[in-house]
């Protein structure tokens, strides 16, 4: 998992970060105490996120260096934050002190991981106002894309073909008009949507943000080690967990906040009644974020989710680019009238609706049209290759129009 | 007090003629045996002693020793019994050194005399000079299959020994040929519905191409697959020749005479060792079940729950159409040309690409086909036990769904097994013109030249490239499969090959749920 050996376009600027970060031993900067915090192992992410909701995230690191008592830690407060009591920040600032924060410092930079602390510039914009969100995040990859406008597609593990389809589809149209995909790196429609993103059909492409739940140096899932790699090559990475931590299922709620923050809005293309992307289209509504949802077929138990989510009104409906480029403010690209499709033959036409709408085998195609075989593989083979239909584990769809 | 009696033992499954060459001399009463033998070999001292008491013959009390020459060569088993009986007798002037000139002997002794039948006996009797064999009863059959020697018989020692001095005519062959055990295979008209699998099966016996079948459980893999054989032409005569020397060899009934050989069938459990399937063994080099399918079908139903390494082990022989199997004392080569005809479901509860059958949607809403449990890990990991290039070497990869229920009930009875032979026969003839068994053969130059695309096919196939859904290896095997689809179609022999005929090869290699790329 070296993202180094592909220099990106970020390269030279991070070079100059590193650089930077191991010249600069005297004064341990907030960034680097920062850092030293999440590695502690009496802190989570959930302690940090509590305590940076009370007190910025450089006070905090200024009273534990110089021993001064917490600042402000009224009743009240001491309330809200029933775990935080003065013991634990007595435990963090003695383990505080057994850090070898040089040695920490010289192993992010090694693994050319960049630390963002909320309050520094580095910290993404987007994400600055939502308390609920990490503090700190760790960072691999081209730090410029979190400049750019991004779009966070997200959708369940265990998506069906058309979904994975639509997913790549938009991931693509997407990049090309120079929005950053951000998305999990998961299983199913996160992956296809990174997969699509990183087609990259002209300079103007955008690369993706992946954001995941583990170090940036644990691949997860371990099927996309390939594609965790040519994120971190092409675009940017972002984790809210120190390196060396395995993924976990407390994680991911985090990892989802950090998307849906991303996000300029939030498109879930396929869901379960049940799964991780309605907490990411909940989080994005909470942070003022549009949802977008894609409508499933009734008897796709992969689209529950998002139909729900559009009965419920939580989310507009997507049925094609333009309903996401209208949601993000842009003009919609007319659509020409003319199907680009050029028109089938008799024959042709005739497989084409006797297949009618939902998927077949070629023994049904063939029952369905009356035709001999050598015809229909024939007809299918040649509206195939102009876009007419698909074949989708082995069986032959008719396509309603390009997305 | 010397004697030399022909005789043979098995190596692989090749014959090896061996000369038995009996000693006796005055000194300490004693019986050695020399010249390699091995365990079984060695233990013949034992049974020819018995067995010569028991028959009422001399054993002399004298210095005898046995040496089975070439003393190079192993020699196994128990096949040379009779040759060091024969030759005792000789050599102690019981029978006549002239009435065992021109003949050999084969078979294994019993305690009490009697002559038994020898694995092999096919492969033995062609490795002898000789033109007189004596085997057993049992054996005579298979001896008289080569059609080349004078088989002559004997249930026991003693009537073979009297034989021998002429005291007794030689007894008459048993009467008629065993019943041939192989079953008639079942007929394809008892397949309903189905016609792209029934079509794919007809091309994979007329083309020679490696198949494999995915589906859900029931849906008619192993039963399409159990009919294969019965689409293929009996055996030619040089082919047969192979084949019964190989079942000899492995123990397993042969047929009586080269003319009638039908391509053997095998199918085994996917609990087989790796052993098994390749043959070989620490004391007897024996075929494995590859070499029995020899000329015909191997079929390995459940192919995802065979164990990986095991099925690692028949890429070579898939390439190469030979098993070389080595061993410390020695290396064989086994012939294995065989069809591969395999059947999986696609995950391990078999329903992952089950999705809406033949009556459509609304047959899933009303709970009429089970949807796949298996998690995506799980589902990887079982296609995982398949490796890429096992799955490339099956040309013709088919979903079987279930057959549409209609069809079921009230179809017509679909074609037989007769009038599909009929074409796959055709379609054979036609390679063997172009000089191969089956197109599956065709490589370089006769490929180009007998499988050439015309210009929409090739329009077709181009698109497919670009697409990056066919890869170069893949297009020399599709253009296979699409010669042997125009060849049963009865197109033209000298034309280039159309967008039908390729468009269906593509179709029938395209990705099942076990591989993303053609």
């Amino acid at each position: 998992m070296k993202g180094g050996s592909d220099p990106g376009p970020g390269a030279s600027t991070r070079a100059a970060r590193s650089s930077e970060l191991i010249d600069d031993t005297a004064s341990n900067p907030v960034s680097d105490v920062a850092l030293a915090l999440t590695t502690l192992p009496s802190m989570g992410l959930a302690y940090l996120i509590q305590i940076c909701r009370e007190w910025p995230v450089t006070e905090l690191v200024r009273a534990l260096r110089e021993g001064s008592p917490i600042p402000h830690i009224s009743e009240d407060k001491a309330a809200i934050l029933p775990a935080v009591t003065v013991e634990r920040i007595e435990r963090w600032r003695r383990e505080l002190d057994t850090v070898d924060i040089l040695a920490l410092k010289r192993r992010y930079a090694r693994a050319d991981v960049t630390v963002l602390v909320r309050g520094a510039s580095n910290y993404p914009e987007r994400l600055r106002g939502d308390e609920f969100t990490s503090p700190v995040l760790f960072a691999r990859g081209d730090l410029a894309l979190l400049e750019r406008p991004g779009v966070a597609i997200v959708g369940t593990r265990s998506a069906t073909r058309v979904g994975l389809a639509v997913a790549r589809r938009f991931g693509e149209e997407l990049a090309y008009r120079g929005y950053a995909i951000v998305s999990g790196l998961a299983l199913g429609i996160d992956g296809a949507a990174h997969e699509g993103a990183l087609e990259k059909r002209s300079e103007r492409s955008s690369g993706p943000i992946g954001v995941v739940a583990s170090g940036l140096d644990v691949c997860y899932p371990r099927r996309h080690e390939k594609l965790w790699a040519q994120v971190t090559g092409r675009g940017l990475m972002l984790s809210t967990s120190p390196l060396g931590m395995a993924p976990g299922a407390h994680l991911f709620p985090k990892r989802n906040r950090v998307i849906a923050g991303l996000g300029r809005l939030t498109l879930v293309v396929e869901s379960h009644r049940r799964g991780g992307s309605l907490h990411t289209a909940r989080a994005a509504r909470e942070l003022g974020r549009r949802v977008l949802a894609c409508p499933g077929a009734l008897d796709n138990p992969a689209g529950e989710g998002t139909n729900a989510l559009l009965a419920d009104g939580e989310a507009t409906l997507c049925r094609d680019i333009n309903d996401v480029l209208l949601a993000l403010g842009q003009t919609p690209e007319p659509k020409s009238a003319a199907d680009p499709r050029p028109e089938p033959s008799v024959d042709d036409a005739l497989v084409l609706v006797a297949l009618g709408w939902d998927p077949c085998t070629l023994d049904s195609a063939c029952t369905r049209s009356r035709q001999p075989m050598s015809r229909v593989v024939l007809s299918l083979a040649r509206l195939e290759s102009v876009g007419w239909v698909q074949r989708i584990d082995g069986r032959w769809q008719r396509i309603a129009r390009l997305l | 007090m010397f004697a030399s009696i022909s005789s043979a033992t098995l190596f692989g499954v090749e014959g090896r003629q061996v000369s038995v060459e009996v000693h006796v001399s005055p000194g300490l009463p004693g019986f050695a045996v020399v010249g390699l033998p091995d365990e079984a070999c060695r233990e013949a001292r034992d049974r020819v002693r018995a067995a010569l008491l028991s028959s009422s013959l001399v054993w002399p009390q004298k210095r005898i020793t046995v040496n089975l020459a070439p003393v190079g060569i192993r020699k196994g088993g128990s096949v040379l019994d009779l040759a060091i009986a024969i030759g005792l007798l000789v050599a102690t002037d019981e029978v006549p050194q002239a009435a065992v000139e021109g003949r050999s002997f084969l078979g294994e002794l019993g305690l009490d005399g009697s002559v038994r039948r020898v694995t092999g006996c096919f492969a033995l009797v062609d490795a002898l000079p000789t033109s007189e064999v004596i085997v057993s009863p049992a054996c005579f059959w298979e001896a008289t299959a080569l059609g080349r020697h004078c088989v002559r018989v004997g249930e026991s020692l003693r009537e073979l020994a009297d034989c021998l001095r002429g005291l007794l005519p030689w007894p008459s062959p048993p009467k008629g040929p065993p019943a041939c055990s192989a079953i008639a295979a079942p007929d394809l008209a008892d397949v309903r519905g189905q016609p792209l699998a029934r079509l794919a099966t007809e091309i994979a016996a007329a083309g020679g191409h490696h198949i494999l079948f995915t589906g859900p459980p029931g849906a008619g893999k192993t039963m399409l697959a159990r009919r294969l054989p019965g689409l293929l032409p009996v055996l030619s005569r040089d082919d047969a020749l192979e084949v019964l020397r190989i079942q000899s060899a492995a123990g397993l009934p042969t047929a009586a005479s080269l003319l009638n050989v039908p391509p053997p069938f095998r199918a085994p459990h996917h609990g087989a060792s790796a052993v098994s399937l390749i043959g070989g063994g620490t004391a007897s080099m024996r075929p494995g079940e590859l070499s029995c399918a020899h000329r015909g079908v191997l079929f390995l139903d459940e192919l995802g729950e065979f164990a990986p390494h095991v099925l690692d082990a028949l890429r070579q022989p898939l390439e190469e159409g030979v098993v070389r199997v080595a061993r410390a004392r020695a290396t064989v080569t086994f012939p294995a040309r065989f069809l591969l005809v395999a059947a999986t479901n696609p995950c391990p509860c078999g329903w992952a690409t089950a999705g809406p059958g033949p009556t459509g949607v609304l047959g899933q809403i009303d709970g009429e086909l089970p949807q796949c449990r298996c998690s995506p890990s799980l589902r990887d990991r079982y296609r995982r036990r398949l490796s890429g290039p096992l799955l490339d070497r099956f040309d013709l990869r088919v979903d079987v769904t279930r057959p549409d229920v209609n069809e079921l009930v009230e179809g017509d009875a679909a074609e037989g097994s007769w009038a599909v032979a009929e074409r796959v026969a055709m379609a054979r003839n036609l390679a063997l013109n172009r000089g191969v068994a089956c197109n599956a053969g065709l490589e370089g130059p006769a490929l180009s030249e007998f499988a050439s695309l015309d210009c929409a096919a090739r329009q077709l196939v181009t698109w497919h490239l670009r697409r990056g859904s066919l890869t170069a290896r893949g297009l020399s095997r599709i253009r296979r499969v699409a010669r042997t689809i125009a060849d049963l179609w009865g197109e033209p022999i000298d034309h280039a090959l159309g967008e039908a005929a390729v468009g269906l090869a593509i179709e029938l290699r395209r990705p099942s749920s076990f591989e993303e790329e053609l």
